[in-house]
């Protein structure tokens, strides 16, 4: 990945680096890219250590087409396996619960495919569940999911040179936990939209899957609803913990705090997430004004 | 749920997802954005975490309902995992400490 620094040019990369990623990361991250190198070097010279030739040269060849390497996807499922372990735990209470609602495995699987909203999968159910009329229902779900807007102009940064599908797909697919996961590394600087539309693609593929497990099993095992969305919580709290320690970004995480805090006292439960990320940002923003902090301002454009 | 119905929650459901996700990274891409705009939308991660934390941790009802041990636990739960995650950074180590102390927290009191 390539990025142009606009404002601070290459002297904000050590700043973005810190605290984003671990040491150790960052030498899995430096070992990872060698080694697709040592592999690219490979496929084109021709050299190819392996007595079965024929498969690896077909795969070689889907791969360029493709232009995914078997090391990128190596990669992306390094940075998304704790997402896709999150996704099997708290998906098949979801397809269970679909179930319970009178949702066909059919219906599961085409929302956890296209929808893929893990918030949204759960109050569909609940919601009719409980008798709300549909336009309720949609209104609920559509204010939960507001939040998203906020991903989608954060990553924007990063998707200047990607052509309009991959645009459209990555930016369809991203959910809470692989926002996080992306952005850490994509401002890190070697993580390109295809890895990232890869760590979107093994998440989907988990949550389906496992919300039609749920679906398929039915209530043949229980698994206690708290405790699997208490994993998404731990996530939550380790991406947060990834953050740069800086005093505008605490002003960023207490303004949130509060604003969700007072969002769901006065009942505005449904967009209190949005609303308080808002908040934050603001307050935020306004501090970094006041103290003349323009750390935060490299413009990345282009993959 | 009919099928109908299914298809119209759904439907405006996706729509209005789509919508959220796709729309910013097609009107922002590739711009040349103001520093004041680059500034705050480097913001957003941090809020955003915290807010869904917040989220997750903070109800109201059960603030309400006077059972300390409801809403204390998770609270207790989560400030162990932002331990873990300040020192480790890893992902995985936060979702086993996590649900692993809940779990602790939630069943080894109704055992003793």
């Amino acid at each position: 990945m390539k990025y142009l620094c606009v404002t601070v040019g290459k002297a904000a990369a050590p700043f973005y680096n810190h605290g984003t990623m671990s040491e150790t990361n960052l030498k899995q991250n430096q070992a990872a890219v060698e080694s697709a190198a040592a592999e690219r070097d490979g496929a084109e010279s021709g050299v190819v250590e392996s007595a079965a030739s024929e498969p690896v040269v077909a795969e070689t060849s889907v791969a360029h087409k493709s232009g995914v390497s078997a090391a990128m996807q190596k990669e992306a499922f390094q940075a998304a396996w704790p997402i896709v372990l999150g996704y099997i735990v708290l998906g098949i209470p979801c397809g269970i619960l679909g179930v319970a609602a009178g949702m066909d495995v059919w219906m599961i699987a085409i929302m956890s495919l296209l929808f893929y909203s893990g918030a949204g999968q759960y109050m569909i159910p609940n919601m009719w569940l409980a008798g709300n009329p549909i336009s309720a229902i949609i209104a609920s779900v559509a204010l939960v999911n507001t939040r998203q807007m906020l991903y989608g102009a954060s990553l924007s940064q990063f998707c200047g040179s990607a052509g309009k599908r991959l645009a459209f797909i990555f930016g369809a697919t991203v959910t809470d936990e692989s926002f996080g996961v992306n952005l850490a590394r994509m401002i890190n600087g070697n993580w390109s939209v295809k890895h990232a539309l890869l760590v979107n693609l093994f998440s989907l593929t988990s949550w389906t899957v496992s919300n039609v497990a749920g679906a398929l099993i039915g209530s043949a095992i229980s698994l206690p609803t708290a405790l699997a969305s208490f994993a998404m919580t731990s996530l939550f709290i380790c991406l947060l913990c990834m953050q740069k320690v800086t005093p505008a970004n605490l002003v960023a995480v207490f303004g949130s705090i509060a604003g969700v805090i007072a969002c769901k006292c006065v009942g505005l439960a449904g967009p209190a997430i949005l609303i308080g990320a808002l908040v934050g940002v603001g307050a935020a923003f306004a501090f970094s004004s006041v103290h003349h902090d323009n750390r935060n301002t490299t413009m990345k454009v282009g993959e | 749920m009919d099928v109908t119905s299914f298809l119209i929650i759904f439907g405006v459901c996706l729509a209005c997802m789509l919508a959220c996700r796709c729309l910013p990274i097609f009107l922002l891409k590739g711009k040349q954005l103001p520093e004041r705009f680059v500034r705050a939308l480097n913001f957003i991660p941090p809020a955003a975490f915290a807010a869904l934390v917040t989220n997750d941790l903070f109800d109201p009802a059960k603030v309400a309902s006077g059972d300390i041990a409801l809403w204390g636990m998770p609270l207790l739960a989560a400030a162990v995992v932002l331990v873990v995650g300040a020192k480790t950074k890893s992902m995985a180590a936060c979702i086993v400490v996590g649900v692993g102390m809940l779990a602790v927290l939630t069943y080894v009191p109704a055992l003793l």
